[in-house]
């Protein structure tokens, strides 16, 4: 390991919530791995004598309207969260950032076109256009997928486009125009690899917050086909029955805020650990 | 003993930081008294900020630490004073005071400037607001900014460059300082402005008896302006001594390393410069022996003692850290100096420039109406002959670095042509530049900028064999690069190293060998020496010239710097504001300048040498480089010109010739 990726590591790592939230993401990456290891229960298994049991034994978080074991239905629901979260964020990643490279490289028409095309996305509320699109495209796990990956697009587009117009002025950049290499090399080699930290740094951000959108499409009837298990289906699931079994609700409630914030921490200490100007101060 | 205005005695300043204990300042004593003029010359990393803001309590602590030592100051040793003291902040500002380098960053924008000038009039003087009104206006007065009821309530941005170098000089002296100190207070001016700002300074300090302190990388302007010199090498002041006494009888190899290693401009051309080698050391790992015995070509078996050498006295004012008195000094190392120029040019032009013009249009208002054209080159028509050097000079905003980026098509021309090898690339399209690329390169002035921060030093250099394809194996390009890297004196087991690995020098060989890497035959350089230390400069400058011998390459040589210029240069084209005012073969520019641009720039110049600095006539030229949104009309020299009449306010005059390839454009002459 040289210096660089030492330093990088030291800083990510300075803080302890940081540690923190990396060990949170990893368990839940664990938990999504290994669902079964960690699942008591098969958790689509229905067992009507036992509905709407409190926390037990047998069941640690008790059981839900159709008496499915809670525990392992969150178990199984991080396999969607993180499918859903970060195939998404890696889609709209993509084609976010081949769009800002070529608004920003480019400019004049490629820009204005590409451009007037992302702001025309998000003049519509996220949400809003993810349950339109739902509602033409269907209903399914890949749709979801793809449906949260466009509605991610322009954040990651006019991110990358800022980022490439300061690069793209800068003398090294010139150099290898003047070098005779092709656009698409300078492009490639030189301006795509010096945008690319802070574009990371916003994946790993809006991974947390499409979990959160996942859940709250999921929440709303859009999103995960039942039986499947997803957090905020069980949200919907379990509100209605607060006042009998609370943690039927609460829990993967809690599992959704908890994995959200460790992405965004993780996120910023990432941010942290990558932002050239506060390296160079150490 | 304490009857000096300002006393620093064994002030030891060390920063702790990741890599260890660096001693910025190792033991260094110097003293002021009033109204005297001296001078602080280092390269950077020297410590001579260090040593100032130590005094001040200005670094920052931690990392920094000032372990030892004491400042008196009018009786006081100031540095027992507390950080945030009241009484450290009475000396700052006060007592004594700073200016910075950077005239646009120190002021600050949403406050006008009798604002700010007369903030520190109230807080140091007391001043009610409408005294320090008054006296802010009659510190504008001093610093030569006429008009000061009216411009007093002006913002700085309405101000140039030079204009806000004074107003921060109004600043400094506005609480009365009994000490002014200017850390690199004109590097970031052009060449007749810095001869200004000095001037002002020089008068000021005599006017109020003030003492001054220069703190510079620049040996020649503590030449013509120091009474005193104190030369700091890697924390260690090496020598001290009046001017006459640095320049005339220097003794410490450095402070001779120095000033053989920069080109005069009443130098003998032929002679090579004499480079010092290797690099400044790293403060951090300093051994507490003479910090130059790596470098020195005289060092013997004693310079490697675990112990600083001592002072030897000269004269009560002159006494140098060595050894050895200059007469014992033997060198261990062969001579440099070796090695007559010689070159073949052709009289056939490699390129050559007919009538190029460059405007860049401005837009104004929502609609993006075009307003106006900012003239950046204005029917620039010359030629480059083959094997030759050309060196081209103006100020900022003369459009050197556009003429350059215009040649290498990375603008668009918006008239003329270029006529490179006979075939006209000013409109090729950028598909068809490809063979026009490989023989025309460019090295960068920043070193730092112009390397891909991401990539390996060796994929750097090898890219444009890999662009181009010549290379037919992964051996032959291997072999290749390594050649370049020997070329340009780099080991080429570095090759894997990023560019931040690098030092400043090093990187400017790196930008040199991938600039030769497609084996042009022509290429541009830009102020390729202007961002390195003065001790590196001439290694470059050496370098530029050998690989142009070897390779017989043609050059564009850029530089704001006319001693620079002499040295490599063959011809020599002066540009003002756009247009080409002069071109000459460099001995008749220097002998016969003929217009009284090229003069004022000549003898703005200073020469490191105070006895030959007393004896020159001097031209001096009023006002700044006007922005290109205002060209004036006729002739662009005319308001700042001595000579102007009424024909010059209209009507541009053409080059002319004078015999011998001299050529200017001037009615005057």
């Amino acid at each position: 390991m040289n210096d660089k990726t030492k330093s990088f590591f030291e800083t990510l790592f300075s803080r302890k919530l940081v540690i923190v939230s990396a060990l949170v993401i990893l368990f839940f990456l664990l938990c999504a791995v290994a669902s079964p290891v960690f699942a008591t229960h098969d958790p689509d298994k229905q067992n009507l004598a036992e509905f709407l049991q409190g926390a037990s034994s047998s069941h640690w978080l008790g059981t839900d309207q159709y008496g499915r074991d809670v525990y392992s239905r969150i178990v199984y629901g991080t396999r969607i969260a993180f499918l859903v979260g970060i195939f998404s964020v890696i889609m709209s990643g993509i084609f976010g950032t081949v769009l800002g490279l070529l608004s920003g490289y480019f400019g004049g028409w490629v820009d204005n076109v590409i451009m007037r095309l992302v702001e025309a996305i998000m003049a519509i509320p996220p949400l809003i256009l993810a349950l339109a699109l739902v509602a033409i495209l269907g209903r399914s796990t890949t749709m979801l997928t793809v449906v949260l990956a466009i509605s991610n697009i322009p954040p990651f587009a006019r991110m990358m486009r800022g980022q490439v117009l300061t690069v793209r002025d800068l003398d090294y950049v010139s150099a290898s125009r003047i070098r005779g290499n092709r656009s698409l090399v300078t492009m490639l080699k030189h301006i795509l690899p010096n945008c690319l930290s802070p574009m990371i740094v916003i994946m790993t951000q809006s991974i947390g917050n499409t979990i959160l959108s996942e859940a709250a499409l999921s929440f709303l009837g859009a999103g995960i086909l039942p039986p499947t298990a997803s957090w905020g289906a069980m949200v919907n699931d379990g509100y209605r029955y607060l006042t009998t079994n609370s943690l039927f609700a609460l829990a993967p409630g809690f599992a959704i805020i908890v994995l959200v914030l460790a992405f965004n921490i993780f996120g910023d200490g990432l941010r942290d650990a990558l932002d050239p100007r506060l390296r160079g101060a150490l | 003993m304490s009857e000096h205005l300002l006393e620093i005695k064994h002030l030891r300043t060390v920063f702790r930081m990741r890599e260890g204990l660096v001693r910025a300042v190792d033991d260094a004593s110097l003293h002021v008294d009033e109204g005297e003029v001296i001078g602080i010359v280092g390269e950077s990393g020297s410590g001579k900020s260090v040593t100032m803001m130590s005094v001040l309590k200005l670094i920052a602590m931690p990392p920094g630490e000032i372990v030892g030592g004491e400042a008196v100051f009018q009786g006081e040793n100031i540095l027992s004073y507390g950080t945030k003291s009241s009484e450290i902040r009475r000396v700052r500002g006060g007592g004594i005071s700073m200016i910075f380098q950077e005239p646009m960053t120190s002021l600050n924008p949403v406050l006008t400037v009798g604002q700010q000038i007369g903030e520190s009039v109230m807080l140091h003087l007391g001043y009610s607001k409408a005294k320090a009104r008054e006296r802010a206006i009659e510190l504008l007065r001093l610093v030569g900014i006429p008009d000061g009821e009216s411009r007093i309530n002006y913002y700085p941005t309405q101000f140039s460059g030079g204009m806000r170098q004074r107003i921060m000089i109004a600043m400094a002296m506005a609480s009365n300082p009994k000490i002014l100190i200017a850390d690199e207070a004109t590097t970031a001016l052009d060449v007749t402005t810095q001869e200004q700002i000095l001037e002002l300074l020089r008068e000021i300090v005599k006017k109020t008896n003030t003492a001054l302190i220069i703190i510079t990388h620049n040996l020649s302007i503590v030449a013509r302006y120091a009474q005193r010199i104190y030369v700091m090498y890697a924390g260690n002041i090496v020598e001290r001594g009046t001017s006459e006494e640095i320049f005339c009888e220097t003794s410490h190899p450095y402070t001779m390393g120095l000033l053989k290693a920069i080109p005069r401009l009443d130098s003998d051309k032929s002679r090579r410069l004499v480079a010092i080698d290797g690099l400044p050391p790293n403060p951090a790992k300093k051994t507490g022996r003479c910090p130059f015995s790596e470098r020195c070509p005289y060092a013997s078996d004693r310079c490697s003692e675990d112990v600083m050498p001592p002072y030897i006295e000269y004269s009560p004012t002159h006494a140098s850290a060595c050894w050895f008195r200059p007469g014992e000094l033997k060198s261990t190392r062969s001579d440099a100096a070796e090695g007559v120029l010689s070159k073949t040019v052709s009289s056939e032009a490699i390129l050559e420039l007919k009538n190029v013009r460059k405007y860049f249009p401005v837009f104004k208002g929502v609609t993006r109406r075009k307003i106006a054209d900012v003239r950046a080159l204005d029917d620039v028509s010359f030629s480059i002959y083959k094997g030759e050097t050309l060196g081209l000079v103006g100020e900022s905003g003369c459009g050197k670095t556009t003429l350059a980026k215009t040649i290498l098509r990375l603008y668009d021309v918006t008239g003329g042509s270029i006529i490179f090898n006979g075939r006209d690339i000013s409109r090729l399209p950028e598909r068809r530049l490809r063979d026009v690329r490989r023989e025309v390169q460019f090295i960068f002035q920043d070193p730092f900028g112009s390397l891909d921060p991401r990539q390996s030093a060796g994929s750097i250099v090898g890219e444009a064999i890999k662009a181009h394809g010549l290379a037919k194996t992964p051996e032959e390009y291997t072999r290749k690069v390594d050649e370049l890297f020997r070329a340009v004196g780099l080991d080429p087991a570095l090759k894997d190293r990023v560019p931040h690995e690098f030092s400043g020098g090093q990187r400017q060989r790196l930008s040199i060998a991938s600039a030769l890497s497609s084996e042009p035959s022509f290429v541009i350089c830009d102020e390729p020496i202007s961002a390195l230390d003065v001790s590196i400069q001439a290694q470059i400058i050496n370098l530029l010239i050998d690989l142009q011998a070897k390779r017989g390459l043609t050059y564009l040589f850029i530089a704001h710097d006319l001693s620079v210029v002499r040295h490599i240069s063959d011809r020599i084209v002066v540009m003002y504001l756009g247009r080409v005012v002069e071109i000459s073969p460099w001995n008749e520019l220097y002998e016969r300048p003929l217009h009284p641009y090229t003069q004022a720039l000549l003898s703005a110049i200073p020469i490191p040498d105070p006895v030959v600095e007393k004896g020159r006539v001097r031209t001096r030229i009023e006002g700044e480089v006007p922005s290109l949104i205002n060209r004036p009309d006729g002739c662009v020299f005319h308001p700042r010109c001595p000579y102007a009449t009424e024909r010059c306010r209209h009507s541009a005059p053409p080059l002319q010739d004078y015999g011998n390839g001299h050529q200017a454009a001037c009615h005057k002459i």
